[in-house]
């Protein structure tokens, strides 16, 4: 996870406090797991460190949440660099759809039935992310695009996986 | 691209594809025919007056009989023109496949010349025996029916000639009419402007023939034939425009779909009503000098036997045109059904089923069929009463008007039966495009 | 509630396939199903089945309450032009006529006066968005525009099912789902149940319940909503 660099992107708009940047995050990704308090400013340190980000405003009465921190020019030098880079395609990395259609088969279950449940919650889903209308943050149906899009190339993937497997059957009889 | 690449894609591909070539094929052998017959009649020397017709031996008449093969071989013409626009879109559409498939324009056009040259050529070739066949059977005829000699040595070596020129001729027009296939247009391009033109070419036609009326005219009859034919060539279309206009705004839905239709088809439908006004004419002036005839029993003593084979000639030949153009707008019609399958076949499912199209298709023919012949027998009939009236100013012709405003009314409801009638031949073609499985094409 | 459309063991064969081997399939009055499936699996023709457009060789189609096996081609006819409205993938619009006479048609087929036929199809091609075009021949216009008009049409009558065969197969995904909102918005709006077609996903993920069909038979049918 690149916490890091988002949390230097959350201070590309101006200086902040560490609560803004968690609120800025959790605005930004509506449909995610919230940021913790603690991993902010753990990171915000960790940056600090770095010299990729610098206090401009420290309050008096201390405690972390009073504090303003700003990109200095290295954290922005950072930001680009890690916006610039495309993602390598994952590794071969098996989801856990794909081990348990894997097991349905080896074990002899009834893999249709897993297709119509499988398909029943990830279509509920799909339809739950259309229907959340584009309320709050404009790029909150950026990351429901993508979460739709990934939902549908699974079901995709599915499809043809049992496709497959009906035909084998069908030869084999 | 290899000959035979060229061929093998040229070839026609579909039943409406050999239909439409076949359609072709023939309308070509018939104009070489005609041409055919044009030639023998211009090389003839001087004829025995005992075996032949009058129409051949008086060097005053010949160039009428060869005007008037030069006329019908035109609209056997016009009818290949025809043909050779038939299945337009769909062949548009494999064509334009081939283009993706990575042919050139140029290619395209090889392919749209050397489909309709084939054609040509075939049709030029087969003009040979029908020409002498006709030669034939004309030389059987009584002597006052014999208006083609007997067939010449020089004939055979025309024929070859004709056929050539026939193919190179067709060729050109294929490849023309694939030319528009790089740059087509996406609707109408412009309505009012092809109004404009044509109510032009109208406008120039009209002036013919109204000069050709003036007292002591300089004008020929076959200028006032022109006349008529630009006339009519410029009006029609925008009459058929206009037509289809208020069929569209009438809010029946069968009008309204033929009202489309016709607005989308004015052009080629206006050039097929301009030859029927001609045809129209044709019979007007036949009866109309019929008419005037009987009542001088004098002259009709004298040479009955000549006015009325020469009448029954070219009441024939224009019968033979305005079939020719009958058939063409039945096969362009024809063309539409098979074109908007898909969507015929979703109206189906609105409820407008097989016998609501064919009405709209017959209402496309038969009006704008009836006013066209019966206008046309009006206007024959009118210019030879006014023609009547100038060499003999004192004789009473209003017998006459008043026959030729009877006889349009006649030809043009006959007429208007025939094209209904004609239109039944689509009814199969209606149910193919109505049924429900042309829902899954595109 | 009230069935808009009840199929019951309906089988249906082509001469030389057979497409349907006995399916059975209920909508609700404004239900939106999604019929899925792979390629030739008979979805097309169940359609046209519980459309009308064809007869099927065994089973019942039950259309607003109207048993269609019973029914003269007449009254078929009557029943489908009323109580059906059908979408295609290409919009089948008649290309010679504009896009409010392509709607207003369904009405004056009907019966209706032309000019209450042509304010109404006004009306539609407003909702649908292509009211400014509304002159326009289908030619003039894109894929997409006719498909809103095809909507337009199909709803014009204001019938009990509406069925979408492949709406949004020659569009790209953004337009294909713009045209799916309006099609249930549509369906909503004219009270109008919906059986659409399609092998996207996305665009099932609109309906209320699947139906997928397998083999010309009912592979499951699962409820989204
Ligand atoms: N007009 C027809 N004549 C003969 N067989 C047909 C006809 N139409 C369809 N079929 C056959 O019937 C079966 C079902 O066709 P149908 O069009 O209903 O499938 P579909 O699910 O709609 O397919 P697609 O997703 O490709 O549109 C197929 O096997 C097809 O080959
Ligand atoms: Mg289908």
């Amino acid at each position: 996870m690149a916490t890091a660099e988002l949390v230097l992107g959350l201070l590309s708009a101006g200086p902040a406090h560490g609560y803004d940047v968690k609120r800025g995050h959790d605005s930004w990704f509506p449909d995610s797991r919230p940021l913790a308090f603690g991993q902010v400013y753990t990171t915000l340190g960790r940056l600090e460190r770095d010299e990729l980000v610098e206090v401009v405003d420290r309050a008096s009465e201390g405690g972390p949440e009073r504090t303003v921190y700003a990109l200095t020019a290295k954290g922005r030098e950072r930001l680009a660099r890690w916006l610039a880079e495309p993602i390598e395609p994952a590794p071969g990395g098996v989801d856990e759809m794909v081990r348990k259609v894997v097991a349905t088969i080896r074990t002899g279950e009834d893999a249709s039935a897993y297709l119509a449940r499988q398909r029943a919650i990830y279509l509920h889903r799909i339809r739950e992310l259309k229907s959340a209308e584009a309320g709050g943050d404009s790029s909150s149906w950026l990351v429901r695009d993508y979460v739709a899009l990934h939902l549908d190339a699974d079901l995709r993937w599915l499809d043809r996986a049992l496709d497959r497997i009906t035909e084998q059957k069908e030869t084999n009889r | 691209m290899t000959v035979t690449t060229l061929i093998t894609l040229a070839r026609p591909k579909s039943s409406t594809d050999r239909r439409r070539s076949t359609l072709l094929v023939a309308a070509v052998a018939v104009a070489g025919v005609f041409l055919l017959v044009g030639q023998r009649i211009v090389r003839v020397g001087s004829l025995d007056s005992a075996t032949y017709s009058s129409y051949l031996t008086e060097d005053g008449l010949r160039p009428g009989v060869v005007t008037a093969a030069v006329l019908l071989a035109a609209a056997a013409c016009a009818l290949a023109f025809q043909a050779l626009r038939l299945g337009t879109a769909a062949r548009d559409r494999r064509l334009a496949a081939l283009r993706l498939a990575g042919a050139t324009p140029s290619q395209v056009r090889l392919i749209g010349a050397a489909d309709a040259g084939t054609s040509g050529l075939l049709g030029g070739v087969l003009a040979g025996p029908l020409y002498f066949a006709v030669a034939a059977v004309v030389q059987s005829l009584p002597q006052v029916g014999r208006v083609l000699p007997s067939p010449a040595v020089g004939d055979l070596a025309a024929w070859p000639v004709l056929a050539v020129v026939l193919a190179l001729v067709a060729a050109g027009a294929g490849g023309l009419l694939r030319r528009q296939l790089s740059t087509e247009p996406k609707s109408e391009p412009d309505r009012a402007a092809w109004q404009g033109r044509y109510l032009t070419i109208g406008a120039v036609g009209a002036a013919l023939v109204a000069l050709s009326l003036m007292p002591l005219s300089p004008i020929l009859i076959f200028v006032q034939a022109a006349g008529v034919l630009l006339a009519a060539s410029g009006f029609a279309p925008v009459a058929v425009a206009a037509y289809a206009r208020r069929l569209e705004r009438s809010g029946d839905p069968v009008r309204m779909l033929a009202g489309g239709r016709l607005l989308h088809t004015s052009r080629s439908i206006g050039r097929m009503l301009a030859l029927l006004v001609v045809c129209g004419g044709v019979v007007g002036a036949v009866l109309a000098i019929g008419r005037d005839r009987q009542l001088s029993e004098r002259e009709l003593a004298a040479s009955g036997d000549f006015i009325y084979t020469g009448l029954g000639f070219v009441a024939l030949l224009s019968l033979f045109a305005a079939f020719a153009a009958g058939v063409a707008m039945l096969a362009g019609a024809a063309d539409d059904l098979l074109d908007q399958r898909s969507q015929l076949a979703a109206l189906n499912v609105f409820g407008m089923g097989a016998s609501q199209v064919l009405r709209s298709v017959r209402i496309q023919l038969t009006g704008p069929a009836a006013v066209a012949v019966g206008a046309g027998v009006l206007i024959g009939g009118g210019l030879v009463c006014s023609l009547q009236n100038r060499v003999d100013p004192p004789a009473d012709t209003s017998s006459v008007v008043v026959f030729v405003l009877i006889a349009a009314a006649v030809v043009g409801v006959l007429a208007g039966g025939v094209a209904a009638l004609a239109s039944g031949v689509l009814s199969g073609q209606v149910r193919d495009a109505v049924d429900p499985a042309n829902l899954r094409t595109t | 509630m009230t069935d808009a459309l009840e199929i019951q063991r309906v089988e249906y064969a082509y001469s030389r396939d057979v497409a349907l081997r006995g399916v059975s399939l209920g909508v609700d009055a404004g239900e939106i199903v999604a019929v899925t499936g792979p390629s030739g699996c008979g979805k097309s023709t169940l359609v046209h089945c519980a459309a009308g457009i064809l007869r099927p060789q065994a089973g019942t189609v039950t259309l607003a309450g109207r048993n269609l096996a019973e029914l003269t081609e007449a009254e078929r006819t009557r029943v489908r032009r009323t109580q059906v409205g059908i979408v295609l993938q290409f919009g089948q619009l008649v290309p010679d006529l504009s896009l409010k006479d392509n709607v207003a048609l369904p009405l004056l087929l009907e019966g209706h006066h032309a000019a209450a036929a042509r304010r109404a199809a006004l009306g539609w091609l407003e909702r649908v968005g292509v009211a400014e075009d509304s002159e326009a021949l289908p030619s003039e216009l894109s894929g997409g525009q006719n498909q809103r008009a095809a909507v337009a049409r199909a709803l014009v009558t204001g019938p009990a099912v509406v069925f979408a065969d492949e709406p949004t197969g020659s569009l790209d995904s953004r337009a294909g789902e713009q045209m799916m909102e309006l099609l249930v918005a549509s369906a909503r709006d004219g009270g109008a149940a919906l059986v659409i077609v399609t092998h996207d996903n996305l665009i099932a993920a609109y309906a209320d319940r699947e139906v997928r069909l397998r083999d010309g038979v009912v592979q499951h049918e699962v409820r989204l909503s």
